[in-house]
């Protein structure tokens, strides 16, 4: 069984939440879903600690909110990601890679004598 | 949803709302995701309860995500959105709204303050900034001397000897350059196309390089092609205005005339009017050397080639202002060698162009100089403008504190941070400020020409308020003003308001409170007596001064300018022909008068008996007294047309001899000159005339010979009668044209002769009323909304007073004892310092008034008065009020 470390959950959320936003517009049960779904289920949050990640996305203007009236007559926010966030997160991804590589070469190189 | 799971949810967003970190929006996010969740689940089959406590459980607690959440609010400054900002600034628009009066006090105040103090800086930096717009002005230096007179005393003056400059220039390395100009009117100027003459005093005749060393903004013409030419002469923008009307007039033909001499000059160049900084204030400008025109070819060796102290200004350059002692000896040198019978009287006087206006005024002063004081005066009075504007703003915006309390109380209920609330409190007063600014500037804009009116200055507003002299000193005090205001109303609002929410705290003020604000109150009161005892006093001196001029009826009395023209025959046939016109009282043939520079011999040695005296002459003639309207203490006027061998002389001449009037009477009095240009004139002492100002008043009356002659002369005095004035000058007029056909007819009235003598002082006595009145006004204004305020705040306390049986006069009585606990330590503290102040200004006057007891009763019964008034318009309102209306609100 996978299990990632509550830091590593930490870490990755940020990339996770412009990434799934880079989708389009979303809103917090959603994201949380879509999360679950692309981690099958590995990637598990106390769902209401989104929110304040959120938000500060939100404050560090990677993301903008909107309330949009729903179809079942909610209030809902939804998030969407700025172009400060596309480059974050075409940041974050190169450092993500990099660290995989980083593990590659450690990991499935032989060690050199 | 059925009513059970409603409950479960209200209950639960009740937790949530006890979390001051969850604003609004956060709620109703977290409860979206738990409706979500709740269906979600349900879809999978889960019951309502179980569904509702499955999806809580996932959301995690609550309490670590509020606690998240206060971390990103504190995260980066950002906690102050706009829409916080919006909500701010309607919450501040609406208070306005509800608060009109005293917010509008606030602001017409804050408004008239600043403007005021505007134009305060306007003037005050006009008069500092003279001659500093000059290329290395600070390098410039008028040379002239100061005269040691035979009796001891030592008087400088602003003329020099043509030579001195151009010698020095020669001789010193020093002196890197010089020029000269002389500007003494000998003529007229005509102008031949239209045959028309005007008469101008202000006509520089200048060396060549004028322009290298003044800086003139040129109209038309290039300012390095003028006074090349002999022919070449300059026009202000006003004078070419006045003689060529609108058109350009370079390359048009002007002439100067004197009695058969005529000077051809050609227009070439046309500058702006110079600003009203520069003691440089010529309506033309022409060569030098052109005045061979009138006094013959070669012949100006009086201008430049006499080495005796002569009538010209002179200007040197020196580059490093520690060479000037150094250039002082090279000058003192030079004069004992050029003329040594008066080296050891004349000093040389070097004083730097940009000071020129601060110094005393010298005998001969183009300029006319500004006594220090006045702009220490002005200051002072803008410094109290600003003191009690900021006092006002302070005291009413902290008064009003109280009344937010309930806004206060709703944000901070909603989850305001109290740092949210001092920017609140900060950002307010800040842009009261910025309006009041902003709005005094646009005023200022608007007022600029009427204020350039009302103070005889040419000031642009714009140029003034872009200079550096202006940013550097308005920026800092600006900023300082935003963040005095600013600061205070925040630290008071944390300190008292937003800290507590406790309502009785809030609607009575505490005492450190009051007591602040009482000392407020008092300050402006000290201010605002200080302030009317000042202007009273400096009024009654300003009056003194601006009154204070020869003989009396002054209105009715005109000049006529009779010299430079005709002979004596012309002269005494006008004079017997314009006793007949109807209006004429009296004339009489004498100097130019008022006194002025270059005017006349001052000093003259006069011998009686034994005694050597140095005492001004005037020569006049036998009408003197009566048109004047001179009193004399004791003997007879002079013999009428007749050459007589006699002289009055004044009261102070007379203390000076010691004696009676009667006793000097017959005493002969003779004049030792060693200076045959002008003729001698002595005689037999006939009478006494009382004490009058001949020179200005800012002099003491010295000692006066007054001798009869029927010379040429320079001006003819008339007094006119009660009838139409102009009238009789249009008849006198005619007659003038009869006996001097072709010469123009130059009149002015006496007492505007005086007038620009006191210029200085009467534009100081329009400003400084205006200005403290506009301070005294503003306290004012302060202080009754203040009193607004406190009778609002007190209103229920009156009311249970009233209720208890307390009478009106009790009330009036309770409200006007924390009054007079202001005022009555404030007149303590400020009538000693008026009186000081006062007294120590006006020693500063050969004339003075007196700071009398009366003026301090009048201020203090006048703020006594006035402030009552003020004050009792609401407390009497509040004391007379039915207590039901003041007690059923609350």
């Amino acid at each position: 069984m996978v299990y990632f470390s509550k830091s590593l959950v930490a870490a990755s959320s940020k990339p996770l939440i412009l990434g799934i936003l880079q989708e389009g517009k979303s809103y917090g049960y959603n994201i949380i879903q879509r999360v679950k779904e692309i981690s099958d289920g590995k990637i598990e949050w106390a769902d209401g600690m989104l929110y304040p990640v959120l938000h500060r996305l939100e404050k560090e203007r990677l993301i903008q909110s909107e309330w949009i009236l729903s179809d079942e007559g909610r209030h809902r926010k939804y998030y969407s990601i700025t172009d400060e966030g596309k480059t974050a997160l075409h940041q974050e991804k190169a450092n993500w890679m990099s660290m995989h590589e980083v593990m590659l070469n450690l990991w499935s190189l032989k060690p050199s004598k | 949803m059925d009513d059970k799971q409603k409950n479960r949810i209200d209950l639960w967003r009740r937790e949530l709302h006890k979390h001051a970190s969850f604003e609004q929006g956060v709620i109703v996010e977290l409860e979206n995701h738990l409706l979500d969740e709740i269906e979600n689940l349900k879809k999978q089959g889960y019951a309502d309860e179980e569904a509702f406590f499955k999806a809580k459980e996932k959301l995690g607690d609550v309490s670590v995500v509020a606690s998240e959440e206060r971390k990103v609010q504190k995260y980066g400054d950002g906690s102050l959105s706009i829409g916080l900002v919006k909500s701010f600034a309607k919450a501040g628009s609406r208070y306005f709204r509800k608060n009109k009066l005293s917010s509008a006090i606030n602001l017409v105040g804050l408004t008239l303050a600043f403007t005021s103090v505007l134009f305060i800086s306007f003037f005050i930096i006009d008069e500092i900034s003279f001659e500093r717009h000059h290329p290395e002005y600070e390098k410039i230096y008028r040379l002239s001397y100061s005269f040691q007179e035979e009796d001891g005393s030592v008087e400088d003056r602003a003329y020099a000897s043509g030579m001195w400059s151009e010698l020095l220039k020669e001789r010193s390395t020093l002196v890197t350059d010089q020029f000269r100009f002389l500007n003494l009117s000998y003529g007229y100027v005509f102008n031949p196309e239209i045959n028309r003459a005007f008469y101008e005093e202000g006509i520089y005749w200048s060396d060549p390089n004028f322009f290298d060393f003044l800086n003139f903004k040129m109209k038309y013409g290039r300012a390095e092609d003028q006074l090349r030419e002999l022919t070449s002469i300059v026009l202000t923008e006003k004078t070419a205005k006045k003689i060529f009307g609108d058109e350009n007039p370079v390359g048009r033909h002007l002439q100067y005339r004197r009695t058969s001499q005529v000077v051809e000059f050609v227009v070439t160049g046309v500058i702006y009017d110079p600003p009203s900084n520069s003691h440089f204030q010529p309506d033309y400008i022409a060569n030098m050397q052109a005045i061979q025109g009138i006094f013959g070819e070669g012949r100006i060796g009086w201008v430049d080639r006499n080495p005796r102290p002569g009538y010209v200004f002179t200007y040197v350059k020196i580059d490093r202002p520690g060479d000037v002692p150094k250039v002082m000896e090279q000058a003192d040198a030079l004069f004992d060698e050029i003329i040594p019978d008066l080296g050891d009287r004349v000093t040389p006087l070097l004083t730097p162009i940009s000071s020129i206006h601060f110094n005393p005024p010298i005998k001969w002063e183009i300029d006319t100089p500004i006594n220090p004081s006045y702009i220490y005066g002005l200051g002072i009075i803008g410094i109290f403008i600003l003191v009690v504007a900021l006092i006002n703003f302070v005291s009413l915006t902290t008064a009003q504190g109280s009344k937010r309390q309930k806004e206060i109380g709703l944000r901070k209920t909603l989850g305001g941070t109290k740092r949210q609330l001092n920017v609140q409190f900060f950002l307010e007063p800040f842009f009261s400020i910025l309006v009041a600014i902003t709005l005094s500037l646009a005023l200022s804009a608007l007022l600029t020409p009427y204020f350039n009116i009302l103070i005889g200055k040419n000031v642009d507003f714009f140029e003034l308020v872009l200079s550096s002299h202006f940013l550097v000193v308005a920026v800092p005090t600006f900023l300082m003003i935003l963040l005095t205001a600013g600061l205070l109303s925040a630290v008071y609002f944390t300190r008292n308001v937003t800290s507590s929410l406790n309502l009785n705290d809030l609607l009575k003020p505490s005492r450190s409170d009051t007591r602040s604000r009482n000392v407020m109150v008092t300050l402006q009161f000290v201010i605002a007596i200080i302030l009317i005892i000042g202007t009273i006093t400096i009024y009654q001196q300003l009056e003194l001064i601006n009154n204070g001029g020869l003989g009396r009826n002054r209105e009715s009395v005109i000049g006529i300018r009779t010299s430079r023209m005709g002979d004596a025959t012309q002269v005494q046939l006008y004079k017997s022909r314009i006793a007949t016109v109807p209006g004429v009282v009296s004339n009489t043939l004498g100097e130019h008068l008022p006194k002025q520079t270059g005017f006349g011999r001052i000093n003259t040695k006069y011998l009686l008996e034994d005694r050597e005296l140095y005492w001004n002459k005037f020569e006049v003639d036998s009408g003197f007294l009566q048109t004047y309207e001179l009193r004399l203490l004791a003997g007879r006027n002079f013999d009428r047309g007749i050459q007589q061998n006699a002289v009055l002389i004044n009261e102070s001449a007379l203390k000076v001899l010691g004696l009676t009037a009667e006793e000097s009477i017959g005493k002969y009095l003779r004049e030792d000159s060693i200076n045959y240009v002008f003729r001698a004139s002595d005689g037999i002492i006939i009478g006494v005339v009382e004490d009058f100002v001949y020179k200005s008043i800012k002099e003491k009356i010295e000692p006066l010979v007054i001798v009869a002659n029927n010379w040429v002369g320079g001006v003819l005095s008339v007094r006119l009668g009660t009838g139409n004035k102009l009238e009789t000058i249009s008849s006198l007029e005619k007659v003038w044209h009869e006996v001097y056909p072709g010469r123009p007819f130059e009149y002015w009235f006496l007492d505007k002769e005086f007038e620009i003598m006191y210029s200085q002082e009467r534009r100081l006595g329009r400003l400084i009323p205006i200005f403290s009145g506009l301070a005294i006004i503003i306290s004012l204004l302060g202080l009754f909304a203040l009193t607004a305020y406190i009778s609002d705040l007190r209103k229920k306390e009156i009311g249970i007073r009233k209720v208890l049986g307390c009478s009106t006069e009790g009330i009036l009585r309770l409200l006007g004892m924390q009054y007079l606990k202001t005022l009555i330590p404030a007149i303590l503290v400020s009538t000693p310092i008026a009186y000081l102040g006062m007294n120590h200004w006006l020693n500063t006057f050969s004339y003075r008034v007196d700071v009398t007891i009366g003026i301090i009763l009048i201020s203090v019964a006048a703020i006594v008065l006035v402030s009552t008034l003020t004050i009792s318009f609401k407390t009497l309102s509040s004391a007379l009020g039915n207590p039901v209306e003041s007690l059923k609100y609350e």
